[in-house]
């Protein structure tokens, strides 16, 4: 069994980002004088930029519990999924750069009625990845290519036991 | 993918930034300002000009401060709604702009809508029946598109129409409307004059769009996964329309951010030949004459529309096809 929690350095960039976003748009927005086009934009961003604030608020105050059987998030909303259960995985990348570097992953796991998305900045990341991948292969839990070559990327195949890709592509494991 | 879309958007504040003070000192760069042009035009004219009343004119538009202050004040009146004062009309610049920019909007979308119904079907069909007396014919009549410039179709049309039925196909509705507050018939007026703009203008890109589509859909046809999907026995038109079609589209896509700017600033001269009521015309106008707050809102809308394309862009891209933002050969 393992805790997971968000690293302080994420969740305070995340606050950063939300604070600065909020104080452009929410304070153009009520500093104008009519209403036009760029009115329209700056509430939609005020909005979002809410969203990000709360949402990095329950993220500061959750934690995963990981054990063999399932993975639990306690905080303010609380949610229990079973390993045994899980029969959807998504393993997306995003990146807000051209050549797709400095970015992070987020995985969704999913038993058909509850749902637990996890972002790479979590504390353990790579171990519930490796728990993830397992129980993917051992279930034979259909995943999408995109998810499929996410896992491979970030070191993890779903081709095989569950093993680390270089491993699995080692020639000297087989002799 | 909030997360993503927030670092998007703060990506684009400074890129606004930029492109603000750009667009401004742009427009400064010129010698002189619009008074200057102004006095210019009433000396060439032989009428006299009160210098005095100039300098009070310059000092009333704040032309007499210096740049930054300038710019500071037109940033901060138009962050608030206020777009500025236009010289040139005299009027401030939302009236002056007025209905101009919702028929730019109508006419262009049309436009759109006119290429991608047209531009689609023929697409498809020139590729999936390549090197075929239709292939052949269509491509002919996409290079004839495409080599055509639109200002001479418009100007063929117009000779046609006045020759073969006596009538002008000029301007977007017709005159009795023109300034009148909208009514249905107007609606009815516009949309009776709306397809030859909307066939001017979309030839051009109904050919491109067609040879763009063909091509991408070659490449795409040629795959294993399309060639094993139809082995596998799935129905043809099920297998063409769900990946090799919508791999095609991701250049489309990605277009939008190009898209959205033309929608305001594009097919100005069209729009001079054919009389039409759009911001193409006034932007060019308005540059022409240094009526820089007509102008810098213009130009400043347009970059704005550019940035808001290309964030559009990326999240459709990211949905339609996930190799591109969301797949492998990444680093953690």
């Amino acid at each position: 069994m393992f805790t997971c929690k968000y690293s302080r350095k994420s969740i305070s960039g995340d606050y950063v980002r939300a604070t600065i976003g909020l104080i452009i748009t929410a304070g153009l927005l009520l500093a104008a004088t009519q209403i036009t086009i760029f009115q329209y934009i700056f509430a939609a961003g005020a909005i979002l930029f809410f969203g990000f604030l709360l949402r990095t608020f329950l993220r500061q105050f959750s934690s995963f519990i990981v054990t063999e059987t399932n993975i639990e998030r306690i905080g303010l909303f609380k949610r229990s999924l079973s390993w045994n259960n899980l029969n959807n995985v998504t393993l997306k990348y995003f990146s807000t750069r051209r050549d797709r570097k400095d970015g992070w992953y987020q995985l969704t796991l999913s038993d058909g009625i509850i749902k637990i998305t996890i972002d790479s900045e979590l504390m353990g990341f790579d171990n519930i990845m490796k728990i993830c991948s397992d129980t993917v292969i051992q279930k034979r839990i259909t995943v999408s290519e995109t998810t499929s070559d996410n896992f491979t990327s970030s070191g993890f195949s779903l081709m095989g036991s569950g093993q680390p890709h270089e491993e699995l592509m080692d020639p000297a494991k087989d002799e | 993918m909030l997360s993503y879309l927030i670092q998007r958007v703060l990506l684009m504040i400074p890129t606004l930034v930029a492109i603000s003070v750009i667009t401004f000192v742009i427009i400064q760069l010129p010698p002189g300002d619009y008074l200057s042009t102004y006095i210019a035009e009433l000396q060439s004219q032989g009428e006299n000009v009160d210098i005095e009343k100039i300098e009070a004119l310059r000092a009333q538009y704040g032309l007499d401060r210096p740049m930054i202050e300038q710019y500071g004040l037109w940033v901060l009146g138009m962050l608030q709604g206020d777009f500025g004062f236009s010289f040139e009309y005299q009027l401030p610049v939302s009236e002056v702009v007025g209905d101009r920019l919702f028929l730019t909007l109508v006419l262009n979308f049309a436009t759109i809508i006119f290429i991608w119904i047209i531009a689609f079907p023929i697409g498809i069909y020139s590729a999936t029946h390549q090197y075929s007396w239709g292939d052949y014919g269509l491509t002919f009549i996409g290079f004839i598109g495409l080599a055509t410039p639109n200002f001479l179709l418009a100007l063929v049309l117009l000779y046609l129409a006045n020759v073969w039925f006596g009538t002008s196909i000029g301007g977007l509705m017709d005159p009795e409307y023109i300034g009148q507050p909208w009514s249905t018939n107007k609606v009815i007026s516009v949309f009776e004059h709306l397809w030859v703009p909307v066939v001017v203008i979309g030839t051009s890109g109904t050919a491109g769009m067609i040879r763009r589509l063909r091509a991408n859909m070659l490449d795409e046809l040629q795959k294993q996964y399309f060639v094993t999907a139809k082995a596998k026995g799935l129905h043809p038109l099920k297998a063409l329309l769900k990946y090799p079609l919508r791999a095609s589209l991701n250049p489309f896509i990605a277009d939008i951010g190009n898209m959205l700017p033309q929608i305001v600033s594009g097919s100005a001269i069209v729009s001079m030949v054919l009389s039409l009521p759009t911001t193409g015309p006034m932007l060019i106008s308005a540059l022409q004459s240094q009526d820089m707050y007509l102008a810098g809102s213009f130009l400043i809308f347009l970059a704005m529309l550019t940035v808001v394309g290309m964030f559009l862009s990326d999240i459709a891209l990211a949905y339609l096809d996930p190799r591109i933002r969301l797949g492998g050969s990444a680093e953690k």
